[in-house]
């Protein structure tokens, strides 16, 4: 099986200080997002299933960005039959779980709610997610595809609490570990990295890969992924 | 009683950042609502609350602050108060002692119940012989893992007393602890009633007053003219003195009569360690920088035999560099490289000379004799610096 882990807002620099060694595989590095004008997270992961830059087309449509969708077809899922994706911005995001993020996000800038609140929301959508990624695990797909938005959502206003952050990563890293148990091949990967603006985080220029295999990368392009994909299904 | 000073040392899984954090906890170093944001995040995971995250918290605590210095963590129990020198490995550790940046007084050697002794833990119980720390307390950690099991405890520590006897290494206390439960670091534990010794924190408290220099000591780092009168000043690194006492100049050995104390431009009749003092003498006597002030006989030396680290290029026979030793200055010329020692595998190999990362034992002839003491007796006149074309490229302890 392959696994794509596809994770939100997963910082290099924590990465390495937090010393995350599943997350950490055989290859590491930086991705390069500078084609894109601001790091949007629907635009990178969108750019990134598809394969190019889908930045204009995701702004140019005028409407709420969170409602663009791919079709399967139009995405490295074309090249496989028995495939299962989880929460992936820009193909089949919770929109509800995410809308109430973004809610108590706002919420918490207009002091009706607490860090607390929107902790518990992020924590509940995580747990939602994993349990699902875990099932489809044990299951015989060619590809799975999990997005888990932890690190991001709880980072936008805890990125500068290192010690809670590193609680985060030890989280993912455990994922990571399980997945590494159990696929073949594996690919981590996130939208982009964060910034600390006091307690607070903010998107950072530049994401996270890892392969647990050899290949020829320096600091790829997001869209440069779905051409390695759609090579692991070539005999 | 001053500040207690300790290293924490050992193989990097075996505990040490838990041990730290724990010790923290327990003591009640880490605000609050720190330790309650990281205990629910943890809890909302379905993990358990680590202690080394609690590392990290102090960490955030000192970057708002901006006062300890980063390779140390300051902290204080029922009045005392303690220094945990951060030794992020065996390298910067010896780098950061020789260099002065840290001083730990004492040492405690953390091994896990389960796995025993390991490759790092010989290394870093070699260092801490490499820096003349010749004794330790040894934390046998993890014991929640092996049942709280006497046996077991009683197998990893005849195993490490084995060990570190054969290198010269002497063990005040060996204490069963488990760092993630808390049990016998600051707390006595319940798990282990077969225990009836110090817990960590009470073990440290034991002073070393074997060897300590406690008289008046004062490297002079410069010297004034004021109205005709010269006043020698300094930092007092030992002891106190009074006006009316007796002071020993060294290297040259001369004495004279202390006529006045001057602390800023006041007067005073007497000043003890760590005061930055003026020292007026009753005679006539020359001193210049790198003069020491003491009232006790110190080591007059013109030959070294010194653990040494190289950090930039190399430091080889016959060549000569500079060598400084508190305020102390002299030419320095390597008579021989006795060995040197690979810090990875501990194995002694017959080299003239040491390259940048590497240590060994050497032997220094020096221009003219200077004060020198071993470095755990005064750790000021213990270590020194070498410099090559006003560069720092190494650092010692005197043997």
């Amino acid at each position: 099986m392959i696994v794509i882990l596809g994770l939100d807002g997963l910082e290099y620099e924590y990465v390495k200080e937090f010393n995350c060694k599943n997350l950490m595989q055989e290859k590491f590095g930086k991705t390069d997002i500078s084609m894109f004008s601001e790091p949007r997270t629907i635009v990178i992961w969108s750019s990134f299933l598809a394969g190019k830059n889908l930045e204009k087309e995701i702004l140019g449509k005028g409407k709420e960005l969170w409602d663009f969708s791919l079709k399967p077809e139009q995405t490295f899922l074309a090249r496989f039959k028995r495939w299962k994706v989880i929460d992936m911005p820009g193909l089949n995001y919770k929109k509800e779980n995410h809308q109430k993020e973004r809610e108590l996000l706002k919420g918490f800038f207009d002091k009706k709610n607490s860090v607390e609140d929107y902790d518990k929301v992020a924590f509940e959508n995580h747990k939602e997610n994993k349990k699902e990624f875990f099932e489809a695990l044990e299951k015989d797909y060619e590809i799975l595809v999990g997005y888990f938005a932890l690190a991001d959502v709880i980072g936008h206003l805890s990125f500068g609490i290192k010690p809670k952050m590193k609680v985060i990563y030890k989280e993912l890293d455990e994922i990571a570990g399980k997945v590494r148990e159990k696929a073949e091949k594996v690919l981590i990967i996130s939208d982009h990295g964060m910034k600390a603006i006091g307690r607070f985080g903010d998107h950072s220029e530049y994401g996270f890969w890892s392969v647990n295999f050899e290949v020829n990368l320096d600091k790829p392009k997001i869209t440069e992924f779905r051409r390695l994909i759609e090579s692991f299904t070539r005999v | 009683m001053g500040i207690t000073s300790f290293v924490v040392v050992g193989h990097v899984d075996h505990g040490k950042s838990t041990l730290i954090g724990r010790l923290l906890y327990d003591t009640n170093s880490i605000p609050k609502e720190k330790i309650e944001e990281i205990e629910k995040t943890c809890k909302a995971l379905g993990k358990e609350m680590e202690f080394a995250y609690l590392t990290d918290a102090l960490e955030e605590e000192r970057r708002g602050n901006i006062t300890i210095d980063t390779t140390q963590i300051f902290f204080r129990h029922n009045g005392k108060e303690y220094l945990i020198i951060d030794a992020p490995g065996h390298k910067e550790f010896l780098k950061n002692t020789v260099t002065g940046a840290s001083y730990a007084e004492h040492a405690i050697l953390i091994v896990d119940a389960e796995e025993g002794i390991r490759e790092q833990t010989k290394r870093h119980a070699y260092t801490l012989k490499f820096l003349g720390i010749g004794e330790v307390i040894v934390a046998i950690n993890k014991m929640d893992k092996v049942k709280y099991s006497k046996e077991k405890f009683e197998e990893v520590k005849k195993e490490i007393l084995d060990y570190l006897g054969a290198i010269g290494i002497k063990v005040r206390k060996v204490i069963p602890i488990s760092a993630y439960y808390g049990d016998n670091v600051v707390r006595k534990s319940n798990n282990m009633p077969w225990y009836e010794g110090e817990t960590l924190l009470e073990a440290l408290d034991y002073q070393k007053e074997e060897e300590k220099y406690n008289a008046f000591l004062m490297p002079v780092q410069d010297v004034y003219s004021i109205e005709g009168r010269e006043v020698a000043v300094g930092n007092i690194l030992a002891g106190e003195l009074r006006v009316g006492e007796e002071v020993i100049i060294y290297p040259e050995g001369k004495k004279g009569m202390v006529k006045e104390i001057l602390v800023g431009k006041e007067k005073v009749k007497e000043a003890k360690k760590p005061k930055s003092v003026g020292v007026i003498l009753e005679e006539e006597i020359e001193i210049r920088r790198g003069n020491i002030l003491a009232k006790k006989p110190l080591v007059i030396a013109n030959k070294l035999e010194a653990s040494v680290i190289c950090l930039l290029n190399e430091i080889r026979e016959g060549y000569s560099y500079k060598l400084l030793c508190a305020t102390q200055e002299v030419n320095a010329k390597v008579e021989k490289v006795k060995e040197k020692i690979d810090i990875e595998s501990l194995e002694k190999v017959r080299e003239r000379f040491l390259e940048a990362g590497e240590v060994g034992k050497v032997i220094f002839k020096l221009e003219k004799p200077i004060a020198v003491e071993k470095f755990h007796c005064i750790p000021e006149l213990g270590r020194f610096v070498i410099k090559d074309k006003d560069i720092i490229i190494g650092g010692g302890i005197v043997l």
